[in-house]
């Protein structure tokens, strides 16, 4: 009995003597994280970005400029990859011979792609972009490197110069202006903004998705629903559709039973957080949706910021403010001209600043902005 | 005999294969931290989370702003490079003190910039991790 006792004691003192001893401590560790930020001073109203499945390689729609841009962050190099600066027109050919009439969205991006010759990994690199060129009408096609024909730049549904609403075969069809389309594959859903529909391109035909072509606001059945200028589409992953629309001002949405709501939004301009009807915004422009957080982001042209709207459709402010400038800083100080390009990869979020001529990288856990691209 | 000449060669050459091979897995490590501040400079690419490279020939400076008792070491201020590893040791900085140490990639990377830190640093000391997103 007294051994057992003395040897709780001795535990008890150990204990004592483990518990008052002041812990050693290791080194600290400590971050400083910069953002690179990369002069060309050469864009001329960026409003389009895209990332394929390679993400070496960013591709900007440079629409002032008339031309498709590559960045790659690797080398830090800036290259013209499609039309020639300061040549606007309407020509299919070369990837310099190409020619494009303010381009605004882009999507696709480089691939790798599968072939039994290629080194590892057994595939070789080819970039596949689908173009919205506004002021020609038209959805162009660039394919360059691997299985891509000499013709590299290739219109592939609507005409240069024929605007018009004709649904048909590729080349058949008619657009009035096409402010942005979202890419499924091969498969295309095309804002039609000046027709105030949505087309949807499945490879060889364009028909009508949703509106019918005349201008209004009208909630409903997709194909008697109304929109004005719809601007940019993106899907869920429940394949809901989210439409922006420059000239209602609102976020609609057009679910899998082929219904159109108005998720943020009441059809008036202004600027408001708040939910649903209550929210406003001024001609929001590009949409993204982010499957990480279950949310859209949408860049907020008219008010210079960058909203964030949940799929319930509470709107907040997530970066910027209706004033315009080119600051950078927190997400509240950052102050932006007009963004329009939105994509997001890896936690961080790059915005085509159209006005600024620049683009702006956010960096979404650390919450700073900064000037990526000038 | 001649079976055991051949057995000693064999322990012999693996013995220096051994030896070879400790001596490249220590050459190729980062000496281990000891004491006051190490500042480490890399690069990553924002494309490819998590994989980052060191950078060296970065300028890296410290100004110690605070002191307080008790503490290791008495360098209230250093300057220098980063060199192998992309790290640049000082030992003798002076710990359980409020520090500004900044970096400076331009030398090496341009478009990285400078960047800077205002921390406390515990008595075991501290590791300046700085990244250049590209």
């Amino acid at each position: 009995m007294p051994r057992t006792l003395s040897l709780a004691l001795l535990f008890f003192v150990l204990l004592l003597v483990v518990a008052l001893i002041p812990a050693q401590t290791g080194p600290a560790t400590f971050n400083i994280d910069i953002s690179a930020s990369y002069q060309f001073h050469t864009l001329n109203k960026p409003t389009g970005l895209t990332v394929g499945q390679s993400t070496a390689v960013f591709y900007i729609v440079d629409s002032d400029n008339f031309v498709i841009r590559a960045f790659q962050p690797s080398n830090g190099s800036l290259t013209v990859v499609a039309g020639t600066v300061g040549a606007a027109g309407f020509a299919d050919g070369t990837a310099t011979s190409a020619r494009f009439n303010h381009p605004t969205g882009i999507s696709g991006g480089l691939f790798c792609i599968p072939n039994q010759f290629a080194p590892p990994p057994g595939c070789f690199q080819s970039t596949r972009l689908y173009v919205n060129d506004t002021d020609n009408f038209a959805i162009r096609y660039i394919c360059l490197g691997f299985n891509c024909p000499a013709q590299n730049v290739t219109t592939v549904a609507g005409q240069g110069g024929s605007p018009g609403y004709v649904n048909g075969t590729n080349l058949n069809a008619r657009f009035r202006r096409i402010a942005g389309h979202w890419a499924a594959g091969s498969d295309l859903y095309i804002c039609d903004a000046e027709n105030h529909v949505i087309r949807e391109w499945d490879g060889s035909n364009v028909t009508t998705f949703a509106g019918t072509g005349t201008p209004g606001y009208a909630d409903g059945p997709r194909l008697s629903a109304k929109f004005l200028v719809p601007i940019d589409a993106v899907k869920d992953n429940n394949g809901n559709l989210y439409i922006t629309e420059g000239g209602n001002h609102t976020i609609r949405k057009i679910d899998t039973a082929g219904n159109v709501t108005t998720l943020a939004g009441n059809g008036t301009l202004g600027y408001a957080d708040g939910t649903g009807m209550a929210a406003r915004f001024n001609r929001p422009t590009k949409i993204v949706y982010r499957a990480a957080e279950n949310v859209l982001y949408v860049a907020d042209t008219g008010n210079n910021s960058i909203r964030r709207v949940t799929l319930s459709g509470v709107v907040t402010t997530y970066s910027g403010a209706p004033t315009a400038g080119l600051t950078n800083g927190t997400l509240s100080q950052a102050r932006y001209s007009h963004p329009m390009g939105l994509m997001i990869l890896n936690n961080f979020m790059y915005v085509a600043d159209s006005l600024n001529n620049v683009i702006r990288r956010i960096d979404m856990v650390n919450g700073t902005v900064t000037t990526y691209i000038s | 005999m001649r079976y055991q000449a051949y057995s000693q060669w064999k322990r012999s050459a693996l013995s220096i294969v051994l030896l070879i091979a400790f001596g490249i897995i220590l050459g190729c490590s980062p000496p281990a931290f000891k004491s006051g501040i190490r500042v480490h400079t890399t690069e990553a690419l924002t494309t490819s989370p998590g994989a980052s490279l060191d950078v060296s020939g970065v300028t890296d400076v410290g100004q110690l702003l605070l002191a307080r008792d008790p503490h290791n070491g008495s360098e209230q201020a250093f300057e220098g490079l980063t060199g192998v590893f992309g790290l640049d040791d000082h030992p003798n900085a002076q710990t359980n003190a409020s520090w500004q140490v900044s970096v400076d990639y331009s030398r090496v990377i341009f478009e990285c910039g400078t960047g800077h830190i205002v921390e406390d640093v515990p008595i075991g000391g501290a590791i300046v991790v700085a990244t250049c997103f590209l």
